[in-house]
């Protein structure tokens, strides 16, 4: 069994005139564990959406969404919250830092909401600064993420998608908002720590550059058929 | 990490809202603390002042001023009464003690009462806490010293203005030989005057101060003995001898009255010029207390005389004083409310800006309750730290206040930093309140669109 297994999915919104709107249909779509892969496709071909019903935040209005063994469209929300949490790591275009938090604090975040309630705080403390010291801040542990560029903030958005130890880390074009530079150090942090911890990695973006760095790739608009 | 440290920082992102709906909070909670405090102190003070007495028996008019000017210092004496009545009470079989009092007089603001030893000795200004001398003792009396000055004294009201200096002379002589004029004071007449044992003072005719005044320049009190603090009005009072306020030249009129009589002298705003052979008040212990239902009625048939019971007149005053503080009270709470829904909008308003943040938290696993948990717990911390600063504010207000008080209301002194057990239903209060105010926005929260909040705007 595959370790993502998407069978039948459709996702339909309503439109103002009550109609349908099919956005994806997908008969299948398939990833093995530490698999690295990329997604790619125009604006509004339902990447994000697509990551979105992999990660359980949304429901698709039909089909099933097997993740390690589980459907997650079985799950209700809450659990469905909680597995998102230990088992997935999400690195967004943008940052989403949180602003009021330093950079450990919003690595440690992760780790409030669905870490282990048994390990020592100086122990969940201890991970995020180790995060923090792969992605080289260690030394701005306690910058707020206002004092730091754009490609040290999604550098903290990473190791802070690795603290929960995550089996797979869904990226949404996470160099969009950086520049060449940044957007290559950030991509070759999220290949190498996932290899390091056995995570694999779907990251949808319509970067050639981007692309060029995966082994796989897939075209969204081929794997959509949308009716 | 935790959901506390999420909701203070949350706080701290919105310092000038959470700053200003904290101190709308604070407003309220301070009023509340005002006006429960003096309602507190005074129920306290006010209870405390008439521990031991059944009855008080002074001049016909209204009761409650007779008992706040007898057992109180404040106001003015409704007049006086015959000393023959104190006689005739003393002996009766239902009265356990009977103490006479006459006020009139005053130090440097401080009131002077003239009572018998008894008063000090017997009566408790607390519950089974009977006056307690910080040094010295308590002052001579007999009632025989008493009829001799009040006898002295209606003959200077015989004498009138052309025997006056003659009799000034005389008087003086009889103070150096009986030594006659002691005085026992109070802890913050001996604080805030400097008197001390073995001091010596003159009275100013009338119980405030002014410049124009009469003082009694031929009668001068020794204190001798100086009481322990009470926290009642006994604090600011200065005890004498009955006896020693007949030897005082304005207290006799020119055309001397009959020991027996029971007229009452016109009152003159403060001053009370009292007639030879009255007093202003008695203060009365019985020895059944059911007995004073019987003797109240006896006493308020005659024509020269009521009685009242201490208890049942405070709680007249404090029934007509909660009216008002209730009205003050309902106010103060709606300004908490009114801070709540602001809390309530503030949060509302911040909502569009945590949308992002809602939905980050929610795609690290977070739950919905837990979201709904730090919205809430905002509000909750915003209401709290509202109420430390309402606390201070409000505690710091009486302390201001209390100044005022005292000298509006001598011995009434506001408790400013006592922690008051109403405090905690205060605190209750304001947390319901600022839950209640979270709830909106908490609603909200909960049911936030993770993924739009997550699309890049």
């Amino acid at each position: 069994m595959a370790f993502v297994e998407i069978q039948n999915l459709r996702m339909e919104y309503r439109q103002p005139d009550g109609k349908p709107l099919t956005i994806l249909n997908i008969p299948e779509f398939r990833m093995e564990p530490s698999e690295q892969l990329a997604m790619r496709g125009p604006s509004g071909s339902g990447k994000t959406t697509l990551l979105n019903i992999i990660s359980g935040i949304l429901l698709p209005s039909a089909g099933s969404v097997r993740f390690d063994g589980k459907d997650l469209t079985q799950l209700n929300e809450a659990d469905r919250d909680i597995f998102r949490g230990q088992r997935i790591g999400f690195v967004f275009q943008t940052s989403n830092l949180l602003q009021g938090f330093t950079a450990i604090e919003n690595v440690i975040l992760g780790s409030l909401f669905a870490g282990d309630p048994n390990e020592e705080p100086s122990s969940v403390r201890a991970r995020a600064h180790a995060l923090l010291e792969k992605t080289g801040l260690a030394e701005r542990s306690h910058h707020r993420p206002r004092t730091l560029s754009a490609g040290e903030q999604q550098r903290v958005a990473i190791a802070r998608a690795l603290m929960n130890k995550p089996r797979l880390i869904l990226a949404d074009e996470p160099t969009g908002s950086l520049d060449e530079k940044n957007g290559q150090e950030a991509l070759a942090l999220i290949q190498n720590l996932a290899a390091a911890s056995s995570a694999a990695v779907l990251i949808v973006t319509h970067d050639p550059a981007v692309m060029a760095e995966f082994p796989k790739v897939v075209n969204l608009k081929e794997l959509n058929q949308r009716l | 990490m935790t959901l506390g440290r999420i909701i203070f920082n949350n706080a701290r992102q919105r310092p000038l809202s959470t700053l200003l709906t904290s101190l709308s909070v604070s407003v309220g909670v301070a009023l509340i603390i005002v006006i429960l405090s003096i309602r507190q102190t005074a129920w306290q003070r006010f209870s405390l002042g008439y521990s031991g007495f059944d009855l008080v028996v002074g001049a016909k008019g209204s009761p409650l001023q007779l008992v706040l000017n007898a057992m109180f210092n404040l106001d003015a004496s409704p007049g006086n009464i015959p000393w023959s009545l104190y006689e005739k009470l003393a002996k009766d079989p239902r009265v356990k003690l009977a103490t006479p009092f006459a006020v009139g007089d005053s130090y440097e603001g401080f009131r002077i009462v003239a009572t018998t030893d008894a008063y000090l000795s017997q009566f408790e200004p607390r519950l089974n806490q009977p006056y307690e001398l910080e040094n010295g003792r308590i002052f001579r009396f007999s009632e025989k010293a008493v009829k001799e000055a009040m006898r002295e004294a209606a003959e200077r009201g015989k004498l009138g203005e052309s025997g006056k200096k003659n009799h000034d002379h005389n008087e003086e002589h009889h103070h150096a030989e009986q030594e006659a004029c002691e005085a026992v004071i109070g802890a913050t007449v001996a604080q805030e005057t400097g008197l001390k044992v073995g001091s010596t003072f003159v009275a100013t005719h009338g119980v405030r101060e002014s410049d124009d005044a009469a003082k009694h320049e031929h009668s001068p009190w020794t204190v001798v003995g100086a009481l322990k603090p009470t926290g009642t009005p006994a604090d600011r009072t200065i005890y004498i001898n009955l006896d020693s306020f007949y030897h005082i030249e304005g207290h006799v009129i020119e055309e001397s009255k009959p020991l027996e009589g029971g007229e009452q002298n016109p009152k003159t705003k403060d001053k009370v010029a009292l007639t030879v052979g009255q007093i202003s008040a008695l203060g009365l212990k019985l020895k059944a207390p059911f007995a004073r239902f019987a003797l109240r009625k006896q006493i308020n048939e005659t024509e020269v005389a009521q009685a009242a019971f201490p208890t049942e007149e405070i709680r007249k005053l404090m029934s007509i004083v909660g009216n008002v503080d209730r009205i003050l009270l309902a106010q103060a709470v709606l300004i908490v409310f009114v801070a709540a829904i602001g809390t309530s909008l503030a949060l509302f308003n911040s909502m569009n800006d945590r949308r992002r943040d809602i939905a980050v938290m929610r795609a690290l696993g977070a739950r919905r309750k837990t979201i709904f948990a730090i919205v809430v717990g905002e509000a909750m911390l915003i209401s709290m730290m509202g109420m430390a600063m309402g606390l201070g504010l409000g505690h710091g207000t009486v302390a201001l206040a209390s100044p005022f008080v005292e000298a509006a209301a001598p011995g009434f002194s506001l408790d400013a930093w006592t922690f008051q057990v109403f405090e905690i239903f205060v605190f209750a209060g304001v947390l319901i309140v600022g839950i209640l105010a979270g709830l909106g926005p908490g609603v909200l929260a909960y049911r936030a669109n993770v993924a739009r909040g997550l699309t890049p705007t």
